[in-house]
């Protein structure tokens, strides 16, 4: 499972959401407790409006630690294509401006939703 | 079963047309030819109504091929395979290579977003950049010579490009949400675990297993709603868009090898078109219905059947075509004006010029019917001109895809 390795004396961390080949994706993320229990929601929303695809983490950067990041994407093409033309989702948690963690999905679009987690790592 | 009939009765005048007996059920042997009379008819209909849009594959029209197979390549890797099949270690070409390639998209389609490509032209262009490159077996009786060909396909303004469409947007934003997050999610086994760490991961392996299996169902559920869903917004944008406003052009040079190798290629002329599209975009009453097309295309030593007997003979053609449609996305009539300029080699150049009206309907998603008329206006060699057109055609017959217009 990918890591995020967070500061523990640096800024609040925030998840971001990229998804290329100009498709467009409905979006959401979890915070799971270190059991993968207890779903807190992060944020939602779809890559096509005008607001930031990043979030804030809902619990203080000392409590994370141990954490799980869950995400899940649902794409849609613009124009029908081949069922074989790719998609690309990356998730990328952030800490002041610095990419502390990285995660995300490819495959086609036949089947045009992809999930993900990371483990947040609050490091001394 | 609507399909069912319409290949039927096409089956049945297909037949009639070729001197087949229509026969009761089954299906009358007209029907087994269909593919084969269907490209017939196609054929004839484009000899009355040109096809004014840009070709989508300019290499595979400027060498006159209609390839079985194309490589679509929508990988770096996939596209590296296309290029390597096409080319053997020994640097000599190898015939019939097809391909058609956005390489824009391939090459940087990871990182392209679609707010980026909304707000700036320059990832628009780029985005919409087709390459396509095709190699045949030369017309001669020389085992190795190869034809070659390059085309390039701009887009530079499409008014109608789904990416920009923000009813298609809002449509797509109706489509059914995410399906629900899982309760549990498998956490990872903690490092060299005691065995209560590992019994109760177990635990944890097993609710979060569980909870995958019900997701996973439920993604399927979401895959097969949202492709309902979204194929329905997408035929909406095609109803919506038929007639919007675009220019698109291609070039596509040709070379010829006469040893097939790479580095024996020379020039042998190639083509160029241009269409520009008008939809009327801010007139009531005409921005639903009505689309003008202008059109111009160069040919430099195409390729042409000569006289009887006579075989190939290669030729330089200008073409412009102006074109005034009328209806909707699943029918319209069209006007159309070709003035057309062609010099055979060694030659000079005549001019010819054209009248048609055209109808064609779409019957189902992929046939249309299509009926033409021309008249055509050009004085006989040392003749005066009357300046008069005179009924010279009138063509029916089915298609695979519409053939009036560009959309």
């Amino acid at each position: 499972m990918p890591v995020a390795r967070l500061k523990a004396g640096g800024g609040a961390p925030e998840v971001e959401i990229v998804v290329g080949h100009l498709h467009r994706a409905d979006f959401e993320f979890w915070l799971y407790d270190p059991t993968g229990a207890n779903p807190i929601a992060v944020g939602a929303g779809k890559t096509s409006d005008d607001k930031p695809d990043k979030f804030p983490f809902p619990k203080p950067l000392a409590q994370l630690d141990g954490h799980l990041l869950w995400w899940q994407a649902g794409l849609v093409a613009h124009a029908a294509g081949p069922a074989d033309a790719p998609f690309s989702v990356t998730v990328r948690v952030l800490q002041d401006g610095h990419i502390a963690g990285l995660d995300g999905g490819s495959g086609t679009m036949e089947r045009p939703h992809t999930t993900g987690m990371l483990q947040l790592r609050v490091m001394p | 079963m609507r399909r069912h009939v319409v290949l039927t009765l096409l089956g049945l005048l297909i037949a009639s047309r070729v001197g087949a007996q229509p026969a009761a059920p089954p299906l009358p042997p007209g029907l087994l030819q269909s593919s084969a009379d269907i490209a017939m008819e196609l054929e004839k209909i484009r000899a009355s109504m040109v096809d004014l849009a840009v070709p989508d594959s300019p290499a595979f029209t400027v060498l006159g091929v209609t390839p079985e197979e194309i490589s679509r390549p929508t990988t770096v890797r996939r596209l590296a395979t296309a290029i390597l099949n096409g080319i053997d270690r020994h640097g000599v070409l190898q015939s019939g290579v097809a391909i058609d390639v956005a390489p824009y998209l391939v090459l940087a389609g990871d990182v392209l977003q679609l707010t980026d490509y909304q707000a700036r032209y320059g990832i628009r262009f780029l985005s919409r950049l087709q390459l396509s490159v095709a190699t045949v077996k030369a017309s001669d009786d020389d085992d190795k010579a190869t034809r070659a060909a390059l085309g390039v396909r701009v887009t530079l303004l499409d008014r109608g490009d789904p990416r920009t469409d923000q009813q298609l947007d809002a449509c797509f934003d109706r489509r059914p949400g995410l399906p629900t997050r899982p309760q549990f999610i498998v956490p990872p086994l903690p490092p060299n675990p005691t065995l209560e760490q590992a019994e109760q991961w177990a635990l944890f392996l097993k609710r979060g297993l569980e909870e995958e299996q019900k997701f996973n169902a439920a993604v399927d559920t979401y895959v097969e709603q949202v492709r309902v869903a979204v194929d329905a917004c997408r035929q909406q944008a095609r109803r919506r868009n038929w007639n919007a406003t675009s220019w698109t052009a291609a070039v596509a040079p040709a070379w010829t090898s006469a040893s097939g190798a790479l580095d024996d290629l020379e020039s042998t002329g190639g083509g160029a078109w241009t269409t520009f599209a008008y939809g009327f975009e801010g007139y009531p009453g005409l921005e639903d219905s009505a689309q003008v097309l202008l059109h111009t295309r160069f040919r430099s030593k195409e390729e042409v059947l000569g006289g009887e007997g006579k075989g190939l003979s290669t030729r330089d053609a200008w073409l412009f075509g102006l074109q005034f449609r009328l209806g909707t996305s699943d029918s319209s009539v069209a006007l159309e004006a070709l003035f057309d300029w062609t010099r055979p080699e060694g030659g000079r150049f005549s001019d010819s010029r054209r009248l048609s009206v055209g109808y064609e309907r779409r019957l189902a998603d992929n046939l249309w019917l299509g009926v033409a008329v021309g008249g055509q206006a050009p004085p006989a060699p040392g003749a005066p001109r009357t300046g008069g057109f005179v009924l010279s055609s009138f063509k029916w017959g089915f298609a695979e895809r519409q053939t009036l217009g560009v959309s």
